[in-house]
């Protein structure tokens, strides 16, 4: 077995190598580092960053300031400064201002400016509306001005504390003139740790094979030499598989847990009629439930199409005005078949429950469900929403009772919520008699909640669409169901916008 | 459903004996289906699990109901009305605007402060639940000593009759008060289109109150002084102002007072005399009733159990029959068919006793046709690695159509939506993965992902006059995502399922001119594909480009 500075040293790629050795003789900083190694800039600070994060390496960072060139200066530094220009047109002769901007190529600003700079130094002179050198010796010589830009323009970047006191007030006053400017950066030290140096030494020289290539497969080359070591413990960046929406996949579990229970599943419109709604399930048209309060309603058209229905909605009227053919009192208010044909966005699932008993393809007996998404006015926060989703359901048979709805909930309780501490207490619901609500204790709040409430669909219902066989109904709030599975305290992250909160769920 | 507060040492003198606490006590207000939703000290917060109970929305309700489950008083409660000469006298112009009036004198009533509260309390929770916010029925309660009988219910001209309403001091005219007193405010609109408004006013012509509004200072008024209280229900709904009216005279009847009677004269129908008790006999066959809740009770167990919940109980002795005949206490609005009471015989069973029975269905569960195919199509893309994510249904215009750059479209509008948000219906998918997107412009990229759902679009042809639609919304979104990359997932998913599609060019104003094109599935027009536009980005705030498809399923 290796130590573990062998082990180091056999699992640094090579970039990495160059650098630990070079930094083995002495520290650098990236750009001479970079050269010193043969590598860019980038290789450099990725291998960098490795061996510090293997702490074989420390890097120091340090602002500095640089004097770096314009692109006017680049220009002026190939292609001599204006002032330069001026006097090599006067090389010959004495000229007249607007001769030497022909000759020089200088536009007007140029020409103030070199004629402003050369008299205040004295280099020329101004007689008879005529310019001309007052030493022809300047010809000879470049000014440490031109010789600072052409450097600066050689080398890019030069370090201000470096500059010599010349180049100092040349930088000044090409600095002043825009041609060059100032640029402050942090510069990176990087200098090797004692354990660096250990594995440094004990880097091996012979080649290793990093990446195993095909070729190398097929050629052998691979016989002989020996594997770069990775750093297998090291970790790996994130990717993300494609998967189902949390919830979705909480609701697609339900599904096949209902149709391996004997359930087929039933679908309905979001857009519905209040007789479909409400009046079918024998809700009385002035209950509280079917204000604007608990219902929306479309804008525009108002009103659908009940001629389809017009048998049933003929039996649900008599029902709900007088009992009809189920020996019930009825409500005794007046039923308007308007408003029965008024159009709402789907309140509760069992909209869906009631069209499936005016279905022809009814069977008897008969398991039926739905998760349906359902609709009501309510404001958006942390337990409310104003869309949500309901598993609804139904099941009709000859000798069905009570009990079985009991049996039901206790089945569902085991294989959908996984409890099997539940209890039943009297409830309260318009379209069954008896009602119940079933409670689960909920161990982490340590407490019973209202999980499953249902009841046997009442005579005045079953009878007005031509039902004669009892009916066990329920309509279970869904969300909450996998609210309390889940832990979630905020309903809104059903329907999280959250693709973190989504990649991360757990399946 | 409604709640209330009670004293439970109040419950307990009504009782008539100490109660249990904790789950001992939920136990026994299941029979009452009530339950402690919190409780500070002795006061405690009920909540009743029948919104078709109103007779135990008060503390005198949940005591009778009680009294019965411990089966310290079993049976029908008598409640004696005295025979008396009051009167009242109804206008036949009401009978089309709020027609119906039921009062009740109770006489050598002891109030306390306490007392009072609770009256109010009660009054308010069934103005509010089976008044409809006292639009069907609306409760007064006035001092009788002060009254000159007969009492006239009858009409008003908004400025004429004014008087000093409660808790002000100043006499207003009826117009006033629905400007100006807070109840006014409250309930005006009951009243807002009418040209002449109810009132109930006595011989001296004295007003009583401005039913559904608010009752007078003076007669309107109850302390703990009163001992005489005249109580008075108006409403549109003749069997639920009687109901409200025995429900209030039956609490001040537990408290000790002695009722009267009061004879209504209408023009319009024939003379009444309210409150009255008159009980309803159900005859129940016991095959029936064991049929529907799975129990083996004989006559003799379900009389017992009927009697504890309050219901008188016999059987005609001559008769062959098995069956039982209950006597329905008339405060009992919710019976209106023999299951009603079956429930009452399930709780006074108790349903901790009921023993579940498993059932074995007999039939052969099946996802929907819609369902199955939904499943191919998610399958396929969780294969792509794209993350399938859940969005709303509802939505608004904008999201629609102003930040996709499209004209408006016809959809389906809310009438009362709650906020501009949640104001439609969608009619596509794209705009809700677009917002999806726009919401994580921050996280990790690539990002793909998918939905499938439900968009609605107007068709008057359809019984609804809209149809419901599944779709299948994917879209993918990184710096060099380009339209082949949609395109091949397009094609994967068909391909996988079968399917032959074809696409065309096209047009479409929330992608890129010529990197659009329409997704065919033999001459039908299933769907469109394309690079979405850079200014539809910039709407949504998006800096990376996305390319999307949406098909119909």
């Amino acid at each position: 077995m290796a130590t573990s500075v062998e082990r180091l040293a056999e699992t640094l790629q090579d970039a990495e190598i160059v650098v630990l050795k070079t930094l083995a003789k002495s520290p650098h900083e990236s750009k001479e580092l970079a050269k010193k190694t043969l590598l860019d800039e980038s290789q450099v600070s990725r291998a960098g960053m490795w061996l510090q994060n293997k702490a074989l390496i420390e890097v120091r960072e340090t602002p500095q300031s640089f004097a770096v060139i314009e692109k006017l200066g680049e220009t002026y530094a190939k292609d001599d400064l204006p002032e330069r220009k001026f006097i090599e047109a006067l090389k010959k002769e004495d000229l007249l201002l607007d001769k030497i901007a022909e000759k020089a190529k200088l536009d007007k600003r140029e020409m103030q400016f070199a004629f402003g700079t050369l008299k205040k130094k004295n280099t020329i002179a101004f007689e008879h509306g005529k310019v001309g050198l007052v030493d022809d010796k300047i010809l000879q010589h470049t000014t440490y001005v031109e010789d600072f830009l052409k450097k600066l323009s050689k080398e890019k970047e030069i370090e201000l504390a470096k500059l010599k006191p010349d180049e100092k007030s040349a930088f000044e006053e090409l600095k002043a003139r825009g041609l060059v400017s100032k640029s402050d950066r942090k510069i990176r030290e990087f200098s090797i740790t004692e354990l660096g140096k250990q594995v440094a030494s004990a880097i091996k020289s012979e080649s290793r094979i990093g990446l195993l290539t095909p070729s190398a497969i097929k050629t052998g080359s691979w016989k002989g030499a020996s594997f770069r070591r990775y750093d297998v413990e090291a970790g790996v960046p994130k990717i993300y598989p494609g998967k189902k929406q949390a919830y979705k996949a909480f609701i697609d579990e339900v599904k096949e847990t209902l149709v391996g229970m004997g359930f087929e599943e039933m679908e309905g419109p979001l857009v519905e009629m209040g007789f479909f709604n409400n009046d079918a399930l024998y809700m009385p048209q002035d209950h509280a439930a079917r204000g604007i309060h608990d219902l929306y309603f479309t804008k525009e058209p108002k009103y659908g199409n009940l001629e389809n229905y017009k048998r049933f909605v003929d039996e649900v009227k008599k029902t709900h005005e007088s009992g009809g053919k189920s020996g019930s009192t009825g409500w005794q208010t007046k039923f308007d078949e308007k408003e029965s044909s008024r159009l709402v966005l789907r309140s509760q699932g069992t909209a869906i429950s009631a069209r499936m008993l005016m279905n022809p393809a009814l069977k008897n007996p008969g398991a039926y469900f739905s998760v349906a998404r359902v609709f009501r006015p309510d404001k958006v926060d942390a337990t409310h929403l104003t869309e949500f989703n309901q598993m609804e359901g139904i099941v009709l048979g000859d000798k069905l009772n009570f009990r079985h709805l009991l049996g039901l909930f206790e089945e569902f309780a085991k294989k959908i919520v996984g409890s099997d501490k539940i209890k039943f207490m009297p409830a309260y619901f318009p379209f069954t008699e008896p009602s119940v609500q079933t409670m689960i204790f909920h161990p982490k709040l340590n407490k019973w909640i209202e999980v499953m409430p249902g009841g046997m669909f009442r005579p005045e219902l079953t009878e007005a669409l031509g039902i004669k066989v009892p009916v066990l109904a329920w309509g279970i709030g869904f969300d909450r169901l996998f609210m309390i599975k889940e832990s979630i305290a905020d309903i809104r992250q059903l329907f999280s916008q959250d693709i973190e909160w989504l990649r991360e769920a757990k399946i | 459903m409604p709640t209330f507060e009670i004293s439970l040492a109040d419950l307990e003198k009504l009782i008539g004996r100490h109660l249990p606490r904790g789950s001992q006590l939920a136990e026994l207000l299941s029979y009452a289906k009530a339950e402690i939703e919190s409780e500070e000290g002795d006061i405690a917060t009920i909540n009743v699990e029948d919104s078709n109970r109103p007779d135990l929305l008060c503390v005198e309700g949940l005591a009778r109901q009680l009294r019965g489950a411990l089966e310290i008083e079993i049976g029908l409660k008598n409640y004696s009305v005295h025979p008396s000469e009051y009167k009242v006298i109804v206008n036949g112009k009401l009978e089309n605007i709020r027609g119906f009036i039921a009062c009740a004198v109770v006489k050598e009533v002891k109030l306390s402060d306490d007392l009072i509260k609770q009256l109010m309390q009660m009054q308010e929770k069934l103005d509010a639940t089976h008044g409809r916010g006292r639009k069907k029925t609306s409760i007064g309660l006035y001092n009788l000593d002060g009254i000159k009988w007969p009492l006239k219910y009858t009409l008003t001209k908004p400025h004429e009759n004014a008087f000093v309403p409660l808790g002000f001091s100043d006499a207003m005219a009826p117009h006033e008060i629905l400007k100006n007193h807070p109840k006014g405010q409250e309930y005006g609109n009951i009243l807002k289109n009418l040209e002449e408004y109810p009132i109930f006013i006595d011989s001296a012509n004295k007003v009583l109150s401005l039913p559904p509004i608010v009752n007078s200072n003076d007669l309107g008024q109850i302390n703990e002084n009163s001992e005489n209280i005249l109580v008075e229900v108006t409403g549109t709904d003749y069997n639920a102002i009687n109901n409200i009216l025995r429900l209030f005279v039956m609490s001040l009847a537990d408290r000790g007072g002695k009722i009267f009677s009061v004879k209504i004269d209408y023009p319009y129908r024939k003379t009444d005399t309210t409150p009255n008790f008159d009980t309803k006999r159900m005859t129940l066959h016991p095959q029936k009733v064991n049929d529907c809740l799975g129990l083996k009770l004989d006559a003799v167990d379900m009389m017992k159990i009927l009697k504890k919940m309050r219901f008188g109980a016999g059987q005609n002795l001559d008769a062959v029959s098995n069956n039982v005949l209950a006597d329905v206490p008339a405060y009992r609005i919710d019976v209106m068919h023999a299951v009603d009471i079956y429930e009452d015989i399930a709780i006074g069973y108790g349903f901790h006793k009921f023993v579940s029975e498993p059932i074995a269905l007999p039939t052969t569960g099946s996802l929907s046709p819609a369902e199955k195919v939904s499943r191919k199509f998610r399958e396929i893309c969780i294969g792509l690695g794209a993350q399938e994510i859940m969005s709303f249904d509802l939505t608004n215009k904008d999201n629609l159509f102003k930040l996709m750059g499209t004209k408006e479209e016809k959809v389906v509008e809310l009438e009362n939506p709650m906020a501009f948000t949640f104001s439609c219906l969608r009619n596509k998918l794209l705009p809700s993965v677009m917002e999806f997107l726009s919401k994580n412009t921050k996280k990790e990229f690539p990002q793909k992902v998918f939905e499938v759902g439900d968009v609605v679009y107007p068709d008057s042809k359809k019984d609804e006059m809209s149809v419901t639609e599944q779709r299948l919304c994917f879209a993918i979104s990184h710096s060099d995502v380009t339209f082949t990359e949609g395109g091949q997932c397009l094609d994967a998913i068909f391909s996988n399922l079968g399917i032959k599609i074809a696409v065309k060019e096209a047009e479409h104003e929330s992608f890129i001119a010529g990197r659009c094109a329409a997704i065919y599935a033999g001459k039908e027009r299933i769907g469109i594909i394309g690079e979405i536009h850079p200014q539809i980005l910039k709407n949504l705030g998006l800096e990376m480009p996305v390319v999307a498809f949406e098909i119909r399923l």
